[in-house]
C-alpha cells in the first residue's frame, strides 16, 4: 500500500506540472462553478422543505445523479489511467510489484470521482447543514460518508477497462468504456430511481419538476437510499446512523476494492501488453471491395502541367507527373465531409456527444409542464438556440484539427475549402439533432410555435455559421508538437468562439421574434433573409479564418525532435 | 556558377529561422539537380528536420527562399507543393480511416484524376508489401506500417521533388532495399530527392551529394571524394562516410573520446588475440 502511496504521488506530480495555464483556468471555473450551483440548489430545496425528512427522495435522487457522474467520469478516465499513464512505463520496470502499481492506478481512477463528489456533493450537504444548522461533527461525517462513492465506480470502471482490452481490440478500448461509461451511469441512475415505488413527494405539495425526476425514493439498499437517509438524521444530529453508514459503504467499497486489486494483476498485465502490440483484427484487401480503377484518360499534349515544369527550363529530363484533374467546384469540400463522416463513425468517443442532444430531448419531455405554461412558450422556441451556441462548441471539431493542419499544410490546396467541409458535416448533425429535438416535442404535442418553418430556417443557418466558428477556434494554435497531437482548445479561441455563437443566437432569436410578431408577410420573409445572410456570412467568414489560421499555424510549429533550444 | 531553375529542380536561398531570437538554422543554401539524391545529414539538434519542414513549406523562413521547379514556395505554395512529395519524420496521418481511404483523400488534394488515383494508390501499396493490409484502419498499424503509408501518400502523385526526413525509420530489411530502388528509379527518371538520414551507410550508398549541418550551418557539401577532401585532419582518421561525418560534424571533445576508446578497443582486442571484444565461444560457455 506504501509503495502504491507513493507511486500515486509520483503521478500526481506528473500530472500537475503538465497541466497548461488554460487548464488550470478552467479547472478552477469549474471547481468555483461547480460547488456554487450544488449549493444554490441545496438552499433552494431547503427552503421548499418543512422538515428535514422531506429531503429524502430529493436527496436520494441527488446522490444518485452523482453516482451517475462519478460512474461517468471514472469510466471514461481508467483507460487513461491504466494504460495511458506517461509514468507507465517507468513504473512497470520499478521493482515493485505490479499489484502496488494497478492499486495506485485503482487510486487515481477513484480519485476522479472524489473529485467529482467534492464538487457536486459535498456543497449541497453543506447547503442543507447551514438550513438545519446542523453541528460541526455533521459537516465532517457527512463529507466522510460520502467518499466510499467514488470506490465502487472505480472498481466497475476498472472491471470494465480489462474486459473490453482483453476482448476487443487494445485501440478502441478507450472509446469504448467512454461509451460503456454514459450507458452504465444512466442505467444505474435509472434503476436506483425506478426501483423504488414510494412516491414520498406529494403530488400536492408541489407538482414540479423537481417532483417527477426525484419524487420517489429508491430502494431500501441501494447506496445512495442509505447515505440520504444517514444525511437526514444528521440533520437532526444524531451522528450514529450517518458514522454507521460510513462505515459500512466504506467497507463494502474498500472489501471490494482491495478483492479487485489482488485478483487483476494478471488481466491486468496481459491487457498492457495487447494494448503495446497493438492487437487487432485483420481484413483482407479483397474483402474490403475497393472499386476497380477506370480507364485511365488519355493524356494529350503536354505530360506535365504548366506549373510542373522549371521556369523557362529545358534542360530538366521530363518526369511522368500527373495532370491534374478539372476539380468540381466542392470536390475538396465533398471529400473532406466524407472523410470527417468516417473519422465520426468510427469514433465512438465523439458520437456520445450527440447524447447530450438525446439527453436534452428526455429532459425537455419529462419537463412538466404547469398550469400557466402555454405550448407556444417562448422558453421553446429559445432554448435550441441556445443548445446551438453550446453544441457548436463541440469536440468534433477539435478531434482531429491538429492532423488536418499538419496535412493542409503538407499538401497542395486551399485550407479553406477542408475546413468548410468540416463545418458544412458538423452543421449537418445539429441541424439533424435540432430537428429531431423538435420532431419529438412536436410529435408528443409539447410544441407548436408560430412560424416553425422561419424558426427551422433560422436554426439551420445558426446551426452552419456555429459549427464553422467551433471549427475556427478549433484551428486556431492546434497543438502541433507531436504527430498525433492533442484535441485542445485554446481558451482565448473557447471564449471568443462562444460569446460569437451567442451573439449569433440573439441576433437570430431577436429576428425570429420580429418576423412572427409582424402581419405581413414579406417583413416576415425580409427578417427571416437578413437573420439567414447574417449567419451565411458568419459561416464564410469563420470557415475562411480558419483556412488561414490553418495555414499560420506554421509560425507556432515546435522545432524537429532534436531541436536547438 | 549559381544554381539556376533552368538545371536544379528545389533551390534553398540563405535559408534562415530562429525560435525565440535564436537562430537555429543559418545561411542555408542548397540546390538539387534533376536526377541527383541529396543527403542530408547532422547530429540530433543540428537543424536537419528544421530545414526540410522549410523546405517543404510547413514552416515560414525567418528569412530567405526556397523554390520547387521554379515556383516561390511562400508566394505560390499551391504550385510548389504540387511538384513535391513529402515523407515527415513522424506520420500524420488519420488514424481512424483506412491506408486505401487515406491515400484517396490525399489523391483528390493533389487533384488526381480518380482512375490515375487508385491506380497509383495500388502500385505503391503492392510495391510497400501494403496491400492486404490496406483495407484495415491506420490506427491498428505497426509504426513501420504507418511509415509506409506516409511514403506512398508522397509518391502518389509521382513528385518532381521528393523530400524525406529518416524516411526508413522503422520499416524492415526488405522494404528498405525496395524503397532505395523506388528512390534510385525516381532518379533515374529525372526527379531531385532529398533525404535525411542517421544512417550513413544509406546515405554513402544511394546519396549522389552529401550535405553536413553542424549547429544550423552547412559544414560541408559535395560527393564523397570532395567531402573526404574536406574533412579537417583529425585523431580519428578514415576514408567511410562515418569517419567523415565524425571528423566535420563531431566537437574536438567529442573526437578525443572517440579516439581513446577506439585505443583502449585496440590494447583489449590486442591482449585477447581474438581481433575482437566479442568473446569466443569458449569464453561465452564459461559459468553458462
Amino acid at each position: 500500500m506504501k509503495a502504491a502511496l507513493r507511486m500515486l504521488w509520483i503521478s500526481l506530480k506528473v500530472r500537475i506540472r503538465l497541466t497548461s495555464v488554460g487548464s488550470w483556468l478552467l479547472i478552477a471555473l469549474v471547481a468555483i462553478m461547480g460547488p456554487a450551483i450544488s449549493f444554490g440548489l441545496g438552499r433552494m430545496v431547503s427552503m421548499a422543505s418543512m422538515v428535514p425528512e422531506d429531503l429524502l427522495p430529493f436527496l436520494t435522487g441527488f446522490l444518485n445523479v452523482v453516482l451517475f457522474m462519478q460512474i461517468s467520469t471514472c469510466f471514461s478516465s481508467a483507460f487513461n489511467h491504466l494504460y495511458l499513464s506517461r509514468d507507465l512505463p517507468l513504473l512497470l520496470v520499478s521493482p515493485s510489484r505490479p499489484r502496488s502499481v494497478i492499486l495506485a492506478k485503482m487510486l487515481e481512477v477513484a480519485g476522479s470521482g472524489v473529485v467529482t463528489y467534492l464538487a457536486a456533493g459535498v456543497p449541497m450537504l453543506v447547503a442543507l447543514g447551514k438550513a438545519w444548522y446542523a453541528p460541526a461533527w455533521y459537516y465532517i461525517l457527512a463529507a466522510l460518508a460520502g467518499l466510499p462513492f467514488a470506490m465502487l465506480p472505480a472498481v466497475l470502471a476498472v472491471l470494465a477497462t480489462l474486459a473490453v482490452c482483453r476482448m476487443l481490440p487494445a485501440y478502441r478500448t478507450k472509446e469504448i468504456t467512454a461509451a460503456l461509461g454514459t450507458l452504465v451511469g444512466g442505467l444505474t441512475y435509472f434503476f436506483l430511481r425506478f426501483a423504488g415505488s414510494t412516491r414520498m413527494w406529494g403530488q400536492a405539495r408541489d407538482p414540479a419538476a423537481v417532483s417527477l425526476l426525484f419524487g420517489k425514493l429508491g430502494p431500501s439498499w441501494s447506496p445512495s437510499t442509505l447515505m440520504a437517509r444517514a444525511v437526514v438524521e444528521g440533520l437532526y444530529e444524531r451522528w450514529l446512523p450517518l458514522l454507521a453508514s460510513g462505515v459500512l459503504l466504506a467497507g463494502a467499497a474498500l472489501s471490494v476494492f482491495s478483492l479487485v486489486a489482488a485478483r487483476t494483476e494478471k488481466a491486468y498485465l496481459s491487457g498492457w501488453a495487447a494494448f503495446r502490440e497493438g492487437r487487432r483484427g485483420r481484413k483482407a484487401y479483397a474483402e474490403f471491395g475497393y472499386p476497380a480503377p477506370e480507364a485511365a484518360p488519355e493524356h494529350t499534349g503536354d505530360p506535365a502541367p504548366a506549373y510542373a515544369r522549371p521556369v523557362g527550363g529545358t534542360a530538366v529530363p521530363a518526369v511522368a507527373t500527373e495532370q491534374p484533374a478539372r476539380r468540381s467546384p466542392l470536390s475538396i469540400e465533398l471529400k473532406a465531409l466524407s472523410v470527417e463522416s468516417k473519422l465520426l463513425l468510427r469514433d465512438l468517443q465523439s458520437q456520445s456527444q450527440i447524447v447530450y442532444f438525446v439527453i436534452m430531448i428526455v429532459a425537455w419531455n419529462l419537463f412538466p409542464r404547469g398550469n400557466s405554461e402555454p405550448s407556444e412558450s417562448g422558453l421553446f422556441a429559445l432554448t435550441p438556440f441556445f443548445l446551438l451556441a453550446l453544441s457548436g462548441l463541440n469536440s468534433w471539431s477539435l478531434k482531429n484539427m491538429s492532423q488536418t493542419v499538419r496535412i493542409l499544410r503538407q499538401f497542395p490546396c486551399d485550407p479553406a475549402r477542408v475546413m468548410r467541409g468540416k463545418a458544412f458535416f458538423y452543421g449537418i448533425i445539429q441541424t439533424a439533432c435540432v430537428a429531431l429535438l423538435v420532431g419529438v416535442l412536436k410529435a408528443l404535442g409539447r410544441f407548436s410555435p408560430r412560424g416553425l418553418p422561419v424558426l427551422f430556417v433560422l436554426w439551420t443557418g445558426l446551426s452552419f455559421a456555429t459549427a464553422a466558428t467551433a471549427v475556427a477556434a478549433a484551428a486556431y494554435k492546434p497543438d502541433l508538437t507531436t504527430a498525433t497531437g492533442i484535441p485542445r482548445l485554446d481558451l482565448g479561441a473557447g471564449v471568443a468562439a462562444f460569446v460569437i455563437n451567442f451573439l449569433l443566437c440573439f441576433v437570430s432569436f431577436f429576428l425570429y421574434v420580429g418576423a412572427t410578431t409582424l402581419s405581413s408577410p414579406a417583413a416576415v420573409w425580409i427578417l427571416t433573409g437578413t437573420a439567414l445572410a447574417v449567419n451565411t456570412v458568419a459561416f464564410i467568414i469563420a470557415s475562411n479564418k480558419a483556412g488561414r489560421m490553418a495555414r499560420g499555424a506554421s509560425q507556432a510549429e515546435s522545432p524537429g525532435t532534436g531541436g536547438v533550444k | 556558377m549559381p544554381p539556376t531553375h533552368d538545371d536544379c529542380l528545389l533551390i534553398a536561398q540563405s535559408l534562415y529561422k530562429e525560435y525565440d531570437r535564436h537562430p537555429v538554422v543559418m545561411d542555408l543554401s542548397l540546390a538539387i539537380r534533376p536526377g541527383e539524391v541529396y543527403g542530408l545529414l547532422g547530429p540530433n539538434g543540428s537543424g536537419k528536420s528544421t530545414t526540410i519542414r522549410m523546405l517543404t513549406g510547413i514552416l515560414d523562413p525567418t528569412a530567405g527562399s526556397v523554390y520547387v521547379c521554379g515556383h516561390d514556395m511562400k508566394r505560390d505554395p499551391e504550385k510548389a507543393k504540387a511538384s513535391l512529395g513529402y515523407v515527415p519524420d513522424e506520420p500524420v496521418l488519420y488514424e481512424k480511416l483506412t491506408a486505401l481511404e487515406f491515400l484517396d483523400f490525399v489523391g483528390e488534394l493533389y487533384s488526381l484524376p480518380k482512375a490515375t488515383r487508385h491506380e497509383r494508390m495500388r502500385e505503391t501499396l503492392r510495391l510497400l508489401d501494403l496491400e492486404d493490409r490496406a483495407g484495415d484502419r491506420i490506427e491498428s498499424y505497426s509504426r513501420g506500417m504507418k511509415q509506409k503509408v506516409a511514403i506512398s501518400a508522397a509518391l502518389l502523385h509521382n513528385p518532381r521533388v521528393l523530400i524525406m526526413d529518416e524516411p526508413i525509420t522503422g520499416l524492415d530489411p526488405i522494404t528498405v532495399r525496395v524503397f532505395k530502388g523506388m528512390l534510385r528509379k525516381m532518379a533515374r527518371s529525372g526527379a531531385a530527392i532529398l533525404l535525411s538520414t542517421h544512417i550513413l551507410e544509406v546515405a554513402e550508398r544511394l546519396c549522389d551529394r552529401i550535405g553536413i549541418i553542424v549547429s544550423g550551418v552547412l559544414v560541408a557539401e559535395g560527393t564523397m571524394p570532395e567531402l573526404s577532401d574536406k574533412a579537417p585532419d583529425m585523431s580519428v582518421g578514415g576514408t567511410t562516410l562515418e569517419d567523415i561525418f565524425v571528423g566535420l560534424a563531431a566537437g574536438e571533445e567529442h573526437r578525443d573520446i572517440i579516439a581513446s576508446l577506439e585505443t583502449e578497443e585496440k590494447g583489449t582486442t590486442g591482449q585477447a588475440g581474438n581481433g575482437g571484444l566479442k568473446p569466443t565461444g569458449q569464453e561465452r560457455n564459461v559459468g553458462t
